[in-house]
């Protein structure tokens, strides 16, 4: 018969072990396992990262570009001290036009105003120079009755001057 | 006794994800789980070779079921996963190791005049070859029907093909298969 010579009825499959539900169950739960997202720590996470190289650069190019703060007035009086005497004196004559009147009116304790005598100013005033004088531009070291005579000079009237 | 959850509810509720996705994958092995063991292991032979498969094609399932669009059978789909990985892994090993793992799937009965000179593991090796030749609908077929001897209705409703497309295919791949070894064999 034909049907005999087919090979089917020669060969014969041989049986596949299977395991039982539970390997499969295992299985399944070692897969969902690895499937659970992952908790990331807060500093390794990408964004957080990013912002924070974005926080250091944007303080980084802050402190680079920023302008320079402006020292305050007594910083510059005491830095004014380390200048020779003479550099000084030659550059308030140079700008004596520029000087502020306001400034030098501060400098007179206010009580003094009105009992310092102002002498009459001479024509011309002559600045000696002390070769081995210090160099010290604090008001207080200035005669009161010298910036007075300079005021009036300049016919400043010290009750108009906002002191 | 309880009917199985259609293809079509896994997925949906896989879809909607959490502990509904956790819950449609246990039903999915549980469902599928045996047949695709047993696919990997009539190729391979070995348990921890099948288990290191069955593994991977677990894990690509889980990872793309989300995206499955049912243009296949949920089984054609991952019938397929499972065949690539498969052939990709014995791939490797044989690289690797240079060790061949056709082992024999068949055994021969005595009474054919061709055959009785055959070695197991030779007509193994072609009868995977044979089937590996196959277009992919038939070569399902073929193993649901050989191997894992599933019913035609049962085989319908899994891969969404009516009955007598299944006989059809079922018929012209085991001509094809037997074509094929009664070729080697008259070469020999």
């Amino acid at each position: 018969m034909k049907e005999n010579n087919t090979i089917w009825d020669h060969l014969r499959k041989r049986p596949v072990e299977t395991p039982d539900a539970r390997y499969f169950e295992a299985l399944t739960t070692s897969i969902l396992q690895e499937q659970k997202p992952k908790v990331v720590p807060i500093y390794r996470r990408t964004i957080v990262q990013i912002v924070t190289a974005a926080v250091a650069a944007s303080i980084a190019i802050f402190i680079y570009f920023r302008p320079a703060p402006e020292p305050p007035a007594e910083n510059v009086l005491l830095a004014l001290q380390d200048i020779p005497h003479e550099d000084v004196l030659a550059y308030v004559h140079t700008h004596i036009d520029e000087f502020d009147i306001d400034m030098l009116a501060a400098a007179i304790p206010s009580e003094n105003i009105e009992t310092v005598e102002i002498a009459p100013a001479s024509e011309e005033t002559v600045i000696e120079i002390p070769s081995d004088a210090k160099a010290d531009i604090n008001f207080e070291n200035i005669d009161n009755q010298d910036i007075l005579e300079y005021l009036e000079s300049e016919e400043v009237d010290l009750y108009e001057l906002d002191i | 006794m309880q009917t199985p959850p259609e293809d079509k509810t896994i997925i949906e509720l896989f879809q909607r994800g959490g502990s509904h996705a956790h819950k449609a994958f246990h039903i999915l092995v549980d469902q599928y789980g045996d047949v695709l063991y047993r696919q990997i292991r009539a190729i391979v032979r070995n348990h921890e070779m099948t288990n290191d498969i069955l593994q991977n094609v677990l894990l690509k399932i889980y990872q793309h079921l989300g995206n499955f669009k049912g243009e296949s059978a949920l089984y054609t789909w991952m019938y397929r996963i499972a065949r690539n990985e498969t052939l990709n892994f014995l791939e490797k090993e044989k690289r690797r190791s240079g060790v061949d793992l056709d082992a024999p799937v068949l055994e021969i009965l005595a009474g054919h005049h061709l055959l009785d000179h055959l070695d197991e593991e030779r007509i193994s090796a072609w009868f995977q070859e044979a089937i590996d030749s196959l277009p992919e609908k038939q070569s399902i077929v073929f193993h649901l029907k050989y191997f894992e001897e599933m019913q035609y209705n049962e085989m319908s409703k899994r891969l969404n093909t009516s009955e007598g497309a299944l006989k059809a295919s079922f018929h012209h791949a085991r001509q094809k298969i037997e074509d094929f070894i009664l070729q080697r064999l008259n070469h020999l």
